[in-house]
């Protein structure tokens, strides 16, 4: 079993990243909960996605003890997690700038969440060239958002800042 | 095939599964999702029909007289909401309009806290409007139940002609799992058990009146009368949906839990026997006091404080344990600690 938070604030795209990386986990075989819980001030406010994916179907689908957590806006800090990959400056753990990579390579700090979303993926195993993108991602902006999400996949290799 | 299903939607599915053809309501969260693909729908289908109402007032009043023209009519809303809609439910029960009424809880009172997760209107679904009535109300716990669940409750509202309550909360609303619609097992939806307008002889009022429609408030044996009419209705369609889940472990303790609370006290179901109410009202007196016999502990954890826990103890006749996960949160952490308490027992293996 895999628990995964996704953490930010109202406008980041938790929600986008989070379903993405559910329909993918579901076209793979995995049981998957994901549990969206969010302050419906919803702009600025918090929002967080709890995801858990499995090979045996999922009891709780709340996550108190992430393995991983993707941070994009400092809302919540009473998740534990594993390992934390965040936007750069709001942890210790591993700092991405994916706004600024988002605005630099695709022209739009909003890119920055679909860059993230292919370094999780990256994280967690997935071998994108098995996923069937159209299901994964929604028609708006599909070229760009494939192009983003390959980018973050293949970031590690570029400049990963530890 | 599966697909990614939220609670909202997966109800709304389940509403067109069983025929449903009108809804009117007033956007809150966390029940939105709803009034949107209503509105969707009306617009694709010129059977369904939709009516965004100027509030929850005028929009359970819509559902109620839409149900009397013949539709089979739903509404989806959250607790403030719910409050506004009650004059109507009543209206609903006395006018005997199948209806489903959608209400998942946020925290309360008034606006609260919205849309974070509560259980805190399990008493207003049993007794929120004036006079005597008998609630029927069901509680899901996944988007899958609340697809199957659904037909159930426009079924059952049909059968017993009143409005239905669906109980529900921010997390059932917003879990998403993946669930394959056409491999679910579905009870058959039950015709419209009112004929249309247009046919026979029609009077609906809210006044005490008999069953030609005439008021009769002056007389006590028709409104005993009609008290018992839809009393025998109602537990005969109760009769039909004794709906409870029960896994039994070598334990002195059970818990009782339902909704998303049951859902986030799934690994604490390894180690203690664990009892789910699906069929909230009108309480499952029996299948209570059987689940119950023989425990030492009997704890009931509910996002509210100790409503449901009031009742169980009414139907057993012996004092629970009530652990009240309240502001918001249902997590397993919050349990912890006051479980340790009530059983002196480490929890930490199943955190």
């Amino acid at each position: 079993m895999k628990k995964i938070v996704i953490s930010g604030e109202g406008g980041q795209g938790i929600r986008f990243i989070a379903h993405a990386l559910a329909v993918a986990l579901i076209q793979l075989g995995y049981h998957v909960s994901l549990l969206y819980d969010y302050d419906s001030a919803i702009r600025t406010q918090k929002s967080l996605a709890y995801l858990t994916y499995d090979e045996k179907p999922i009891g709780s689908p709340m996550v108190e003890v992430a393995d991983i957590m993707l941070m994009l806006s400092k809302k919540e800090d009473k998740v534990c997690a594993r390992k934390i990959v965040c936007e750069s400056g709001l942890c210790t753990d591993e700092q991405v700038p994916f706004s600024e990579l988002g605005a630099e390579k695709f022209g739009g700090a909003i890119f920055g969440n679909t860059i993230a979303l292919g370094h999780l993926l990256k994280m967690i195993g997935v071998d994108i060239g098995k996923l069937d993108m159209e299901k994964t991602f929604p028609k708006k902006l599909f070229e760009e958002n494939i192009k983003a999400v390959r980018f973050g996949y293949e970031f590690e290799h570029l400049e990963s800042r530890e | 095939m599966k697909t990614l299903l939220g609670g909202n939607d997966a109800f709304f599915q389940g509403a067109l599964r069983a025929g449903a053809n009108y809804f009117a309501g007033y956007p809150i969260s966390p029940t939105t999702e709803i009034l949107t693909l209503a509105a969707e729908r009306a617009e694709e289908q010129q059977d369904f029909h939709f009516l965004q109402a100027e509030d929850e007032i005028a929009a359970a009043i819509a559902v109620v007289s839409a149900s009397l023209a013949g539709a089979k009519a739903f509404t989806a809303t959250s607790g403030p909401g719910f409050s506004l809609m009650q004059e109507a439910i009543s209206w609903g029960y006395r006018v005997e309009a199948p209806t489903v009424f959608f209400e998942s809880q946020r925290v309360g009172p008034s606006t609260g806290a919205p849309t974070f997760p509560a259980q805190e209107d399990i008493l207003q679904a049993m007794h929120g409007a004036h006079g005597t009535y008998y609630p029927l109300a069901f509680y899901p716990n996944s988007p899958a139940e609340c697809y199957t669940l659904a037909v159930t409750a426009f079924n059952a509202a049909e059968e017993a002609m009143q409005p239905v309550i669906f109980l529900c909360d921010g997390y059932v609303s917003h879990l998403y799992e993946p669930v394959d619609l056409e491999a679910l097992e579905i009870p058959p939806a039950v015709p419209r058990s009112r004929p249309p307008l247009g046919t026979g002889k029609r009077h609906f009022t809210g006044i005490a009146a008999d069953e030609e429609g005439i008021p009769r408030t002056g007389n006590p044996q028709v409104q005993e009368a009609w008290v018992r009419k839809v009393k025998k209705r109602n537990e005969e369609v109760a009769k039909r949906y004794p709906l409870y889940e029960y896994k039994e472990r070598d334990s002195d303790t059970l818990l009782i839990s339902y909704g998303s609370t049951s859902r986030v006290v799934a690994p604490l179901q390894e180690r203690f026997s664990h009892f789910r109410p699906i069929r909230i009202f009108p309480v499952l007196k029996e299948e209570l006091r059987k689940a119950c016999e023989g425990y030492e502990h009997i704890v009931v954890l509910e996002a509210n404080d100790g409503q449901y826990a009031m009742l169980v103890e009414h139907a057993i006749g012996r004092e629970v344990e009530k652990i009240p996960l309240l502001g918001g949160k249902i997590s397993l952490s919050r349990i912890k600690e006051p479980l340790k308490e009530v059983l002196g027992v480490e929890l930490e293996d199943v955190l």
